[in-house]
């Protein structure tokens, strides 16, 4: 009986490798014909995702996750847009200009000579998906909606504003946010600008709305068509796919592709394996070695920037042993092998990092140097001089995102040689997130972005408290001091506060508790007979300004 | 107990029966019995008269469905419940079957035979074991060499002899034999019904002799029980029984005895 | 270790053709020895540290890296060799204590489940369990096991010895309905051993053979457990070098045609437990042999305790 069982084992394996085999192939040849139709104009596209959303609304249910974004994105439109450039064929996002969406495109928004007042001047003759006419109201609802209990929030500005009372409806087309003391590091236009600036139909979610359900979160997170967004959801089938319908009405104009067919295809390899046969238009969320190897299909274009935003992020957690001394942090940060994690890991699809501010910030002068480099000798030297030759570590990474459990096993292969023995803890992505909440972890590495590029935005990865604070960093006066002098320096991206980021960079850095270890490429893959390629802050693909290339 | 009080064991209605209803067969039918010390009793009938699970019963290998069996007026059942007088009514009762598969196949003669002086008579030291085994031995002419090997190696009259040395061992005020020579080469039988009745003699202890066989029994013994099919048919001296026996049975058994006996020279 | 008595009569029956038995029954120990010899050779054997990145990553097989390289530049020959490593520590420890408990559970079950009382009961709750037990597939038991305990090594091997543990629990149990029937028991009560050491020195020793002859194919499910829970990412920490984990790590580049990632180490479950599974069935013909020699090469030590 067990001699049965145990040959049954062997099949099983055996068959398991060939399904996947042959269970990739079918499903190439199956979505092939999907763009054999291309002789006329080409109005749909199919692609290959790696999962569905979860929800439709940011507000009933916040999961970050690359299809949620994705979703929202194309749903959902806010006051603002940021301005684009065309970067080697791709669109671009420039974080520190913003056009009107739903505001008027050339005139979208007045600031008072105090700083303090800004009011929008809406578009007129928008409609929603449902067909209701845009409002102020509309407006002042939306932000209502994310200031209220189990909102969103807006905790980036909270310090200047936080109550719905600070908003004064003028007119039908024209709404005023009224600040508080706020100071050049104020960020409420790129919180306007990205996801959680987005604007609903409120007359359409008050349709929904009940006694418990105010806000009609509930409904929202599984129906779409209360946003003014370029697409709705016109289907979803659990596990398989999703469809989107182009939003005729959409402010912005009609996008060129008027159905999206997301197809669930959970392999990486797959996915890729997919587009480059042209069994789909768009591949997203693809590992890095997979976008390597189909780099160079005749099929397929992918896109790559100069200056990536989303990032793999690895905090030394200061207040647990051995990490709870600086020295050991900044030998770590030296026995990290950058360049090694950048060829092997991401084949080329990721960029050294000099720490927390971007290239894409725009701050004048700002140092590219990589904040640390991998220098065995350096590593020991630090060691010794924390008293020690040996150390044990244990880096916890969620088990569901390849790169980051080969990055870490790639960190413990040579952080030995510098007497750092690390124990790789793989764990489920629940877990993890567990562990990451109750600041459980003695290290941790994982994939992160951050959606405002602005200088001031920084340190709210480095709030007391805060889930994103994976190193426990607690503030200090000097810390503060900094802060309020680059502040009070001048605007942002203006030269006259640009040395005092260069400081907060460097302390940062010194600190050598979380920091950005690379800057991650985009992870699509796009077919060649496509134009319009994107980069946006919340690195998802933009399918309203896809176009034919012919 | 000392060993000068008197020993007796008494069956009251004993009997014996299996299965239920239908099925319900006996086994041995409700019987009255007196054993004293120094008695010699023989039990003879054919196989499925109850004699072998009569001399089961006395050692609480079967538990009767009637009636009690008593030691010194003490119940079996008691006997039998606690380790110490468990241990006491081993010591004073022991039982030889006819069986092939007696011996673990693992153990070494050795190893089984010094298992009960240990347990039952408290012998630690080795040489005393050895001792007492060569004694044994000797009077059952088994060769010490033997004492290594396991009982798939050796005959079947070897495995029989150390099968008593097993039991003789405790030195038990009763010895109940159970077809402990049926399964023997004629030859050997009788050396060994000559070394039980010799060692029981010697040693003033009670026996019980089951068996099929007349010659032997009436060999060994001095009183005989008769069983057929669950019932004593007849029980008087061997002398009684043998000259004038009063059960057609009985005579039909003596008469099939002297017939073949004639034929075949006592071949059973 | 002395098998059935007739097993024994049956292979000095056969003592003319003895030579040419021993001999096939020892080439057919070469495979799962093989296997052996690299678990325990792997340091000699494997040409570079299996969880040092040593090249680039996704190397095709070459001269330098036969096996090729993985996703961070591991060597996966060295990697495969030192998968045996794994295999062979996990497949011992298991199959000694899935044996061992198995014994001893299927003895406890054996004696007790026809007796009244509390200890019937808890025998025939154990006998049912077992059951149970044993028509839940493995590797969803697994799941259960180590999504309780948490992962850790010691987790996956009471998942997999609770997996396995079955097959010897039942053979042992059987073997005890058997032997408690025989007469050597009785004598054993009659010359005062009590039902414990009973079980202890007549009972288990005379039921271990079907549980013994069963421990290498525990190994091999093992191997196949193992690999199948390092599969769907629930077994050993990586870069541990766990056959299942490299196919499953591996599985995904193979569509774009980066076969040797996965392939490698699929084979080596393969071969490995095709060999495990070879030689335990040569097992049964090589314990008479093994039984005779003993015996014959040491008769002293065993008159000496006589």
């Amino acid at each position: 009986m067990r001699k049965i069982t145990k040959a049954g084992g062997v099949v099983a394996i055996g068959a398991a490798i060939v399904l996947a085999v042959t269970g990739c192939t079918s499903a190439g040849n199956s979505n092939s014909n999907s763009n054999s139709n291309s002789a006329t104009k080409k109005t749909s596209l199919t692609v290959a995702v790696a999962a569905l959303p979860t929800s439709f609304d940011l507000d009933g249910a916040f999961g970050a996750s690359n299809e949620n974004y994705t979703m929202w994105s194309q749903t959902q439109i806010g006051l603002l847009n940021y301005k684009t450039k065309l970067e080697n064929g791709v669109v671009v996002t420039d974080f520190t200009h913003f056009e009107g969406a739903l505001a008027d495109k050339d005139n979208p928004y007045t600031v008072s000579d105090d700083g303090q007042t800004y009011t929008f001047h809406l578009r007129k003759d928008v409609v929603s998906q449902a067909g209701n006419p845009l409002t102020a109201e509309d407006v002042r609802w939306s932000i209502e909606r994310k200031l209220s209990d189990g909102g969103v929030g807006l905790t980036q500005v909270k310090a200047y504003f936080n109550n719905p009372d600070q908003m004064e409806v003028i007119d039908d087309h024209t709404i005023a946010f009224h600040l508080h003391n706020a100071g050049n590091d104020n960020v409420l236009l790129p919180v306007l600008t990205g996801q959680t600036g987005r604007i609903y139909d409120k007359v359409e979610l008050l349709k929904h709305a009940t006694p418990d359900d105010p806000w009609a979160v509930k409904w929202a997170t599984q129906n779409t068509g209360w946003g003014f967004g370029p697409y709705t959801v016109s289907s979803m089938t659990q596990g398989q796919q999703i469809v989107l319908k182009a939003n005729p009405k959409y402010v912005l104009g009609e996008p060129a592709f008027r159905t999206i067919t997301m197809k669930v295809v959970p392999d990486s390899g797959t996915r890729a394996q997919l587009v480059s046969s042209g069994g789909v238009d768009v591949a997203e969320a693809l590992a890095p070695a997979d976008l390597a190897t189909i780099a160079k299909s005749p099929k397929v274009q992918e896109p790559k920037v100069k200056n990536p935003i989303e990032f793999i992020d690895l905090s030394l957690v200061q207040n647990k042993a051995p990490f709870d001394d600086k020295t050991v942090r900044q030998a770590f940060f030296n026995a990290v092998p950058y360049k090694e994690i950048i060829d092997k890991v991401y084949s080329g699809f990721a960029v050294e990092s000099s720490g927390w501010f971007t290239g894409t910030m725009n701050v004048p002068g700002l140092s590219t140097k990589p904040a640390y480099t991998y220098d065995v000798d350096k590593a020991k030297k630090l060691l010794a001089q924390a008293g020690k030759s040996s150390v044990d570590v244990t880096l916890s990474v969620p088990n569901n995102v390849p790169d980051v459990v080969d990055a870490a096993i790639l960190i413990g292969s040579f952080a030995k040689k510098a007497g750092f023995n690390v124990t790789v803890n793989q764990l489920s992505p629940a877990d993890f997130a567990t562990g990451r909440l109750n600041h459980s972890f003695q290290s941790l590495l994982v994939a992160n972005r951050v959606q405002i590029q602005y200088p001031s935005f920084v340190n709210n990865f480095f709030l007391p408290g805060d889930p994103s604070n994976s190193g426990d960093f607690q503030p200090t006066a000097e810390w503060n001091e900094l802060f309020a002098s680059a502040a009070a320096a001048g605007p942002q991206t203006s030269k006259e506060a640009a040395p005092y980021w260069q400081k907060i960079n460097d302390f940062i850095n010194d600190d050598a508790s979380q920091i950005p270890i690379l800057y991650k490429q985009p992870n699509q893959a796009y077919s060649k007979d496509l134009v319009n390629m994107t980069y946006r802050y919340d690195s998802t693909v933009d399918y309203s300004i896809l176009k034919p290339a012919r | 107990m000392s060993d000068a009080e008197q020993f007796i064991l008494t069956l009251d209605g004993v009997g014996k029966e299996y299965g239920r209803g239908r099925h319900r067969v006996t086994a041995v039918q409700p019987l009255d019995l007196r054993v004293d010390a120094d008695v010699e009793l023989g039990v003879i009938g054919e196989s499925g008269s109850g004699k072998s699970t009569l001399a089961r019963m006395m050692v609480g290998l079967e538990t009767p469905s009637s009636g009690t069996i008593a030691c010194n007026g003490r119940p079996l059942r008691e006997w039998l419940s606690t380790r110490a007088s468990r241990l006491e009514y081993r010591r004073r009762v022991q039982y030889v079957a006819q069986d092939t598969t007696s011996f673990d196949p693992r153990q070494t003669f050795y190893d089984a035979v010094s298992v009960p002086l240990r347990l039952l008579r408290g012998v630690r030291s080795e040489r005393e074991i050895r001792s007492r085994l060569d004694a044994i031995a000797d009077e059952l002419s088994l060769d010490p060499a033997l004492y290594s090997r396991q009982p798939h190696q050796v005959s079947g009259g070897q495995r029989q002899r150390f099968a008593l040395a097993r039991s003789l061992v405790v030195e038990p005020q009763l010895l109940i034999c159970d077809e402990v020579v049926s399964a023997l080469d004629v030859s050997v039988q009788g050396a060994v019904l000559n070394l039980i009745k010799r060692h029981v003699a010697e040693h003033h202890m009670g026996l019980i002799f089951v068996a099929h066989g007349l010659p032997a029994v009436t060999f060994i013994s001095s009183n005989l029980m008769v069983m057929r099919q669950g019932e004593v048919v007849e029980r008087g001296t061997v002398a009684d029984v043998v000259t004038r026996p009063r059960h057609p049975y009985t005579q039909e058994l003596l008469a099939a005895y002297a017939s073949s006996s004639q034929k075949e020279g006592g071949r059973q | 270790m002395s098998a059935q008595f007739p097993d024994q009569t049956a292979a000095l029956a056969v003592a003319p053709r003895r030579t040419g038995g021993t001999i096939r029954a020892v080439f057919a120990f070469v495979p799962l020895a093989l296997v052996v010899a690299i678990a325990v050779l792997a340091p000699v054997i494997a040409p570079y540290d299996p969880v040092t990145s040593v090249a680039a990553s996704r190397l095709p097989p070459s001269p330098e890296h036969w096996f090729g390289t993985d996703a961070v530049g591991m060597d996966i020959l060295s990697r495969t060799i030192y998968g045996a490593r794994i295999a062979v520590q996990f497949g011992v420890i298991v199959a000694v204590l899935s044996t061992i408990g198995g014994v001893l559970i299927g003895t406890f079950i054996g004696l007790s489940e026809s007796s009244s009382g509390v200890l019937g009961l808890l025998g025939r709750g154990l006998n049912q369990i077992s059951s149970y037990l044993l028509a839940i597939p493995d590797v969803i038991l697994g799941i259960v096991v180590v999504g309780i305990m948490g992962s850790s090594d010691f987790a996956l091997t009471v998942a997999i010895t609770l997996c396995l543990v079955q097959a010897p629990v039942k053979l042992t149990r059987v073997e005890v309905l058997r032997v408690r029937r025989e007469s050597y028991l009785e004598s054993a009560k009659l010359a005062g051993e009590s039902s414990f050491r009973a079980a202890l020195v007549h009972v288990m020793p005379n039921s271990i053979g079907p549980a013994m002859r069963n421990m290498p194919l525990i190994f091999g499910n093992c191997v196949i457990i193992l690999a199948s829970l390092g599969f769907i990412g629930i077994g050993v920490k990586a870069p541990t070098p766990e056959w299942g984990y490299m196919i499953s790590s591996g599985l995904s580049s193979l569509v774009l045609g980066r076969w040797w990632p996965a392939v490698f180490p699929a084979a080596a479950v393969l071969l490995s437990v095709l060999a495990i599974a070879y030689s335990s069935r040569a097992i049964p013909r090589m314990w008479p042999l093994l039984a005779v020699r003993v015996k014959r090469w040491n008769p002293i030590g065993r008159k000496a305790r006589a």
